[in-house]
């Protein structure tokens, strides 16, 4: 059995408690927790399904969860870390929904507890106690020189960054004043440069043919692709979400794409740079890079590198503090440095 | 141009309309079909005496439902015999006009109106969760589903019917693979890159060089044929074949439904490969079945050794 498969505790004789699925004439509850919850997840459902019995009251305890809601009543009381529903506020008596929110903590994987204790008319009582995991992921830096001299070998960046956690995590990496700016490497920027020129002209084309989404568009064509092709899609996609339900236009606008592709200077360039950018964005095992091409540009003499990470989860959540490299580059000559090669992932 | 009604809400507003015009002893019902956006609301009538009356002083083409926002009106018999009543509806372009007439010699009868509804309209409904990620196990994901508030719907009966719940099955880690001909690619760039870009008078011996070194890595590329893989690759992931890593735990509760690829370069046309293969399953709530969930196991392992696969008889046929 895995380590993390922590069995429900049912606090009673296990035939006491049945199914709601075993007939009509028995009487059963039946209760469920999401599983596999992030730190920091706003809406974590549970429910508790009664059948052919008499409750009186149930209460309902948490701890490092925060009670959102419930459903199916008609006012409950709150109480610390919890709530207390009596029979009657229970709008139909087989069914008591709820949302359970999370906060991210210091620890990259906490425990939370649903405690639930049904009352019955009778004066027997029935209780649950719900165990689950709340996982994040948290870096930190564990290994940084003051000075790092170029060339450097590209299997072992002298700047390595220790991941913990379970969650598969994606990493952001922006300058911070007063570092040497982000770029990307020339040969990538001209293939960048060419598809956005394409979907420039078709977006032109799209704002005289819907002339109601002009706004939207004139947005999309001020953002400039200079990081990278998920990025900047990934924000054209957050744009246009407002215009979702409009599909004619939105099937216009995935053409758009289409033939930005179509029209790059030979399709095997259309077909292989977002594939190298899809390809190298994988910095270590369940660790990916938002921006993978980014770079320095470093002058004769070396640069100052200041960046800040941001780790970040599937569901968007900022996993911890972001954490600040500030290192001295130097070089005895001119030289684009992709920050792949001088800072390392791996995952503990 | 149909009207779609947006929520379950505004369909309850519509249909009370319907409910406090009919006289007599009836009965609701609503089925929210969210596979095909039709939302049908039922009413079950008993045709007694209040009910003829009402009838009765009802002129001709009193009763009816702009065919800009309906899909469909059915009138059945339920008692004494079952069967529609198909002389009791008469469509026109605009309307469909229901004449009760034609119902007073039955004893019980049941008017269904169907609706076109907003996709999402059911949202409001119904709270689902799949697990973000498979944490607890690395093959699981948790699906559920359960009606927030079904009471505050009103009605007698309330059927929320393939309710979608999406499952995002990650699958870039598993494509992290050395494609055979990116690094030539990436050679390739660069030489072209600086072919063009920093261009004196005075290069053209140096340009030559570049131009043949430029020709041997095409010729390299073309050898190792990168979008051949790439295409066995995509194949393993069309929805008919990625399936086969996808199983239910009970199939009770929910049926597949459909995926999707899902990532970065999601806009049509610009996926190579996929960061998510976006899941569908469907399930059925109701008022007798408030809140369903299952587990889908995803054979990762087995997805892993079908791209190794794919890379070793890729690389054997070089």
């Amino acid at each position: 059995m895995n380590a993390y498969d922590i069995p429900s505790v049912v606090l009673e004789p296990k035939s006491a408690v049945q199914n709601s699925e075993d007939g009509p004439a028995k009487s059963g509850l039946e209760l469920f927790l999401s599983d596999d919850i992030l730190q920091g997840e706003k809406r974590v459902p549970f429910y508790l399904l009664m059948k052919n019995l008499e409750i009186r009251r149930i209460s309902l305890h948490t701890s490092r969860f925060r009670l959102v809601d419930l459903y199916n009543t008609k006012s409950f009381t709150r109480v610390r870390q919890g709530a207390i529903i009596e029979a009657k506020d229970l709008k139909s008596d087989d069914y008591l929904g709820g949302v359970l929110s999370t906060r991210t903590f210091k620890s990259s994987d906490v425990v939370a507890n649903l405690e639930l204790r049904i009352e019955l008319t009778d004066g027997s009582v029935r209780e649950f106690v719900e165990k689950r995991h709340l996982f994040s992921v948290r870096a930190q830096l564990a290994q940084c020189p003051k000075e790092v001299t170029l060339p450097v070998d590209a299997d072992a960046p002298p700047i390595k960054v220790r991941l913990s956690g379970r969650p598969t995590a994606t990493i952001a990496i922006d300058r911070e004043s007063p570092g040497i700016e982000l770029s990307i490497p020339r040969e990538v920027a001209s293939a960048y440069q060419l598809y956005f020129m394409s979907i420039q002209k078709g977006l032109l084309e799209l704002k005289e043919d819907y002339p109601k989404y002009r706004r939207l568009v004139d947005k999309v064509l001020d953002e400039e692709l200079s990081r990278s092709i998920a990025v900047y899609l990934h924000e054209v996609q957050k744009e246009f979400e407002k215009a979702k339900n409009d599909e004619e236009f939105m099937q216009s606008l995935a053409y758009v794409f289409v033939s930005a592709l179509l029209e790059q200077e030979s399709l095997r360039s259309a077909l292989l740079v977002p594939l190298m950018e899809y390809l190298e964005s994988s910095a270590a095992s369940k660790t990916f890079l938002e921006s993978p091409f980014s770079g320095i540009r470093v002058p004769v003499g070396g640069a100052k590198l200041r960046v800040k990470l941001a780790v970040h989860d599937l569901l968007l959540t900022e996993c911890g503090e972001p954490i600040v490299i500030d290192v001295d580059v130097k070089s005895m000559k001119e030289a684009f440095v992709p920050l792949s090669t001088l800072i390392g992932f791996e995952r503990s | 141009m149909s009207e779609y009604i947006n929520s379950a809400a505004d369909l309850l507003r519509i249909a009370n309309e319907i409910y406090s015009k009919i006289a007599g002893e009836k009965n609701v019902a609503i089925m929210l079909d969210c596979a095909s956006n039709l939302a049908t609301y039922t009413i079950t009538i008993k045709a007694d005496n209040r009910f003829s009356k009402w009838v009765m002083g009802m002129g001709k083409n009193e009763f009816k439902f702009p065919t800009s926002k309906t899909y469909n009106v059915r009138v059945t018999e339920l008692k004494p015999f079952y069967g529609e009543i198909e002389d009791a509806v008469t469509r026109t372009e605009t309307e469909i006009i229901v004449d009760f007439k034609k119902c007073l010699s039955k004893d019980q009868v049941r008017l269904q109106v169907q609706y076109f509804m907003r996709e999402g309209f059911a949202d409001s409904l119904v709270h689902w969760r799949s697990s973000p990620e498979p944490l607890v196990n690395e093959m699981k994901y948790e699906l559920s589903a359960q009606l927030v508030d079904p009471e505050k719907l009103e009605y007698d009966e309330v059927f929320v019917q393939d309710y979608p719940v999406t499952t995002r099955v990650y699958v870039k880690d598993s494509l992290n693979v050395k494609i055979p001909g990116l690094a030539t690619f990436k050679e390739l760039r660069r030489l072209e890159s600086d072919m063009f870009s920093d261009y004196k008078p005075g290069d053209g011996f140096k340009i030559a060089g570049m131009q043949r070194a430029r020709y041997e890595l095409r010729e390299q590329l073309r050898e190792e044929n990168p979008r051949e893989l790439l295409g066995a690759l995509n194949r393993l992931l069309l929805p008919a074949h990625f399936r086969e890593y996808l199983e239910l735990e009970e199939h009770k509760d929910y049926k597949y439904f459909g995926q999707h690829w899902f990532g970065g370069r999601e806009m049509p046309g610009n996926v190579i490969l996929p960061d998510e293969v976006l899941v569908i399953h469907r399930t059925d709530l109701s008022l007798k079945k408030k809140a369903t969930h299952d587990v889908l196991h995803y054979h990762r392992r087995k997805f892993e050794d079908d791209v190794q696969d794919a890379l070793s008889k890729h690389a054997n046929s070089k």
